[in-house]
C-alpha cells in the first residue's frame, strides 16, 4: 500500500496531537514508526545499543516536534533525527559481544547475523538504510517508499544496488 | 536475483533474499506491548520529556534514565514526580528547580542551574557537578554522600547546602547536625552554623562560624589560598572561643612554629583537657589533637572518628 496526502492524513493529525501534548498521540507515533527509526539506527550503530538510542530519538521528538512547521514532513524529519542520533554515537559493530549480549537477552540471532549487518553498514547511507528496512525489519518497498517519502522508484533502486553491492561483499568476505 | 521478490514479495521467493530475511529477522524490531518494559522504559523518557515541555519555565533541562529504578523520586515545581534511575543525571535551568527524595534517605532540593547525578551503583550517593543543593538527611550519619570536583561531603545527620561553582570548588553551608568534608587525607568537620569552602585539587578549607566577624572569614579564607603568615594571625588574633573550631583545623594544616603559634591561641580561647601536651600536639600527634577537639565543646572525637572510618 503506497500512502497518499489523503491517506497520511490520520498520520497528519496524530502528528498535531502530538505537537499539541497529547501523550497518546505520541505513543501512536510510536508504535507507527518505531520499526522505522529502529531500522534506521540499526543502518548506523549497534544492535544493543538501538533500543536506548530510540528513547533518545523519541525524547528528542517530544522536545522539538512543536517547531515542526509541516507535520506532513514529519517521516523525513523524524528520520534526520534518527540519523543524526547514531551518527552522533558513533557507529560500532561489535559482533562477538553483540552476540553475547543477545543470548543473554534470550533472542537468538545467529552470528552470521551480525556479520551481515555489520556488512550492509559498510554500504553506501541510502542504500544501507533501505536494506535494513527491508532485510531487517521485514517492510517491503512500497511500504518503505511511504514511511520514508522516497519515491518508489528511489527506493526500488536503492534495494537493486544495495543488493548487489552486499552479495559482492559478502562473496568477497567469503573468499578471505 | 528476483527484483519482484525483493520489491514487495510477489513473484517467486528469491532464495538468497528470503535467506537474508530469515537470518536478519532476530533483529527485527519488535513492537513493544503496553505492558511490556521496553514500554514502559520508552515511556518513562517521554514522560520526562513532557514534563520538560511543561516545565520549560520550572527549568528541568535533561534527565537521562537508563538504569534501574532507585528509591529516590523526582518532582518538579509543576507537581509531576517520577522514580530516579541509577545514572540518572538532572539538570536544572536557569528558572528551574527539582527535588528529588527517598524514604529511606532523605530530600534534596536542587537549585537552578544545577547538575545532579545520582552516581550508579549507590542509592546513597550522588555526584554534584556543579550548582547549589540543599540536603535532609534522615538516613544513618555516614551513609549519605556527596561527590563534588574538589571534595566529597559526608552527611553525618544533617541539614545543609551544598554549592559547586563552575571552577569545581566548592561551598559547604550547615544549618544543623554535622558533615565531613574529604578530599584524600584531608578533611575539615563543619558542625551546623559553620561553613567550609573547597578548592579544586586542594580539597577542603577551614571551616569558620557563619556569625564570625567579617575580617575573621577573610583571613581565613586567605590563608586557606595563600598560606601567607600575615593571613594566620589575622586568624589567630581574630578569633573568639567559639572559633576554636576554626583553630583546631588549622592545628592540622600548619607545622612547625605557625603549629605553635595556633596552639598556643588555641590553648588561651579554650580550656585545654586533661592530657593535651603541647609537644604532642606540635609533633602531629593524632590522639592528642582529637582530644583538643574535646574542648570546643561539640561533642567527643569518637562519634565522628568512628563514623570516619567506614568511607
Amino acid at each position: 500500500m503506497i500512502l497518499t496526502t489523503e491517506s497520511r492524513k490520520p498520520e497528519v493529525a496524530l502528528v498535531r496531537a502530538a505537537q499539541k501534548g497529547d501523550r497518546a498521540a505520541l505513543g501512536g507515533l510510536y508504535q507507527q514508526y518505531g520499526r522505522l527509526v529502529h531500522g534506521i539506527l540499526l543502518a548506523y550503530v549497534s544492535p544493543s545499543q538501538t533500543e536506548d538510542l530510540m528513547q533518545d530519538v523519541f525524547v528528542k521528538v517530544m522536545e522539538r516536534l512543536p517547531g515542526l512547521r509541516d507535520p506532513a514532513a514529519f517521516p523525513g524529519w523524524l528520520m534526520a533525527i534518527a540519523r543524526r542520533t547514531a551518527i552522533d554515537y558513533g557507529r560500532c559493530a561489535k559482533p562477538i559481544t553483540e552476540l553475547r549480549e543477545y543470548r543473554a537477552r534470550g533472542a537468538q540471532p545467529d552470528g552470521e547475523a551480525f556479520a551481515v549487518l555489520a556488512t550492509i553498514q559498510r554500504l553506501p547511507e541510502s542504500y544501507r538504510e533501505t536494506l535494513v528496512l527491508r532485510l531487517v525489519e521485514g517492510m517491503t518497498g512500497p511500504e518503505i517508499a511511504a514511511r520514508t517519502g522516497l519515491t518508489p522508484e528511489s527506493v526500488r533502486v536503492n534495494l537493486c544496488r544495495g543488493t548487489k553491492m552486499l552479495r559482492a561483499l559478502l562473496e568477497g568476505e567469503d573468499k578471505l | 536475483m528476483s527484483e519482484e521478490y525483493l520489491w514487495d514479495r510477489s513473484g517467486p521467493p528469491d532464495s538468497e533474499i528470503v535467506r537474508l530475511e530469515e537470518l536478519l529477522e532476530p533483529l527485527r524490531w519488535q513492537k513493544p506491548s503496553r505492558k511490556s518494559s521496553q514500554w514502559r522504559r520508552m515511556w518513562i523518557g517521554i514522560a520526562m520529556a513532557a514534563m520538560l515541555l511543561v516545565g520549560v519555565g520550572i527549568g528541568l533541562q535533561r534527565m537521562l534514565t537508563r538504569g534501574p529504578v532507585t528509591s529516590w523520586r523526582l518532582s518538579v515545581d509543576n507537581g509531576e514526580t517520577n522514580a530516579v534511575r541509577a545514572g540518572q543525571v538532572i539538570e536544572t535551568r536557569a528558572a528551574g528547580r527539582a527535588t528529588v527524595e527517598s524514604e529511606l534517605v532523605g530530600r534534596v532540593e536542587i537549585e537552578p542551574q544545577s547538575r545532579l547525578q545520582l552516581v550508579p551503583g549507590h542509592e546513597e550517593r550522588f555526584a554534584l557537578d556543579h550548582g547549589t543543593i540543599h540536603a535532609l538527611i534522615w538516613a544513618p550519619p555516614a551513609q549519605f554522600v556527596v561527590d563534588t570536583p574538589a571534595a566529597k561531603a559526608v552527611d553525618l545527620g544533617c541539614q545543609y547546602s551544598l554549592q559547586v561553582s563552575g571552577d569545581g570548588g566548592g561551598l559547604l553551608t550547615v544549618e544543623t547536625g554535622w558533615v565531613a568534608f574529604q578530599w584524600r587525607d584531608r578533611e575539615s568537620f563543619i558542625p551546623a552554623g559553620a561553613a567550609c569552602r573547597t578548592r579544586l585539587g586542594h580539597g577542603p578549607g577551614t571551616p569558620y562560624f557563619l556569625d564570625a566577624p567579617e575580617g575573621l572569614r577573610e583571613a581565613v579564607r586567605q590563608f586557606d589560598v595563600t598560606g601567607e603568615p600575615a593571613a594566620l594571625q589575622r586568624v589567630l588574633w581574630g578569633a573568639r572561643r567559639q572559633d576554636g573550631l576554626t583553630l583546631w583545623h588549622l592545628l592540622l594544616r600548619t607545622q612547625g612554629s605557625q603549629r605553635g603559634e595556633v596552639f598556643d591561641r588555641f590553648a588561651r580561647l579554650v580550656t585545654l583537657p586533661p592530657g593535651v601536651k603541647r609537644m604532642a600536639v606540635l609533633r602531629g600527634d593524632q590522639d592528642a589533637i582529637d582530644t583538643a577537639w574535646d574542648a570546643l565543646d561539640l561533642g567527643s572525637t569518637g562519634w565522628w572518628r568512628g563514623w570516619k572510618r567506614h568511607w
